[in-house]
């Protein structure tokens, strides 16, 4: 089973009954981080940019943390909005680009949560979290591949 | 005729070197080949090629410079691929 398929009408989502709303609920997980010391997701969703220069990242955040954080909102809206409808067939680049960013950010998320720092800790993953990450990963490969992974 | 004055510009090469920083994608074990390869072509409008290029210097040496520039350049580029999820780094 293909879950995108680009079409002429854009990028066609047919996910199996019942993923859309799961997916959809998956994402307010992504609105609820905690902090950066205290949540590993957070943190990895906020690493520094200057290495070893912690006043220069504190700039770097005060300049474009919001403005991330923004783009990730307008992104999470867009899966939500795709995947909670059972209308929404269709979706266009723009919005296939909202929905792989947000699996981007659910598998970091996921893998943070779980202790994912190096490839060697997929090993120790209990059954229920490898096949979550790779779900998200299979979807999210298969919606490059139907938006053309090349960037084409 | 007397010849045409030179006027040799007050510039130290080694200040035009410093302007440049240059920006690192760094390996993680989470974030698919593919993906990156994508966000590098969408992002900097790179050929397949490159991106790809890239993209397995990333997986394979745990870092690839993915490009440079002055410094609102290259934090304009920063601040995109950590909007990607991609940990993104400067340096000179």
């Amino acid at each position: 089973m293909t879950p995108f398929k680009r079409t002429g009408k854009g990028v066609e989502v047919r996910l199996p009954e019942g993923w859309g709303p799961a997916l959809a609920g998956l994402v307010t997980a992504l609105d609820n981080l905690g902090s950066i010391e205290s949540d590993p997701a957070a943190a990895r969703l906020s690493l520094p940019v200057y290495l070893g220069d912690d006043d220069a990242n504190a700039q770097w955040d005060d300049t474009f943390s919001d403005r991330i954080d923004l783009g990730r909102t307008v992104d999470r809206a867009v899966f939500s909005r795709v995947f909670g409808s059972l209308e929404k067939v269709f979706v266009d680049r723009e919005e296939a680009s909202s929905l792989i960013r947000v699996l981007a950010e659910l598998r970091l998320v996921v893998a943070a949560r779980v202790g994912i720092e190096v490839e060697e800790d997929y090993e120790r993953l209990g059954e229920d979290q490898t096949e979550l990450l790779g779900v998200l990963g299979w979807l999210q490969h298969s919606l490059l591949e139907a938006v053309g992974v090349r960037g084409d | 005729m007397p010849a045409t004055p030179v006027i040799e510009p007050d510039v130290d090469e080694s200040d035009l070197v410093a302007d440049i920083w240059k920006v690192v994608v760094w390996n993680d074990p989470v974030n698919l080949i593919s993906y990156v390869i994508w966000v590098l072509r969408t992002l900097f409008g790179y050929s397949e090629a490159k991106a790809t290029r890239m993209t397995m210097a990333v997986h394979n040496e745990g870092r690839s410079i993915v490009f440079d520039g002055d410094l609102a350049a290259a934090e304009d580029a920063c601040f995109k691929l950590h909007g990607q999820g991609l940990w993104a780094t400067l340096e000179q």
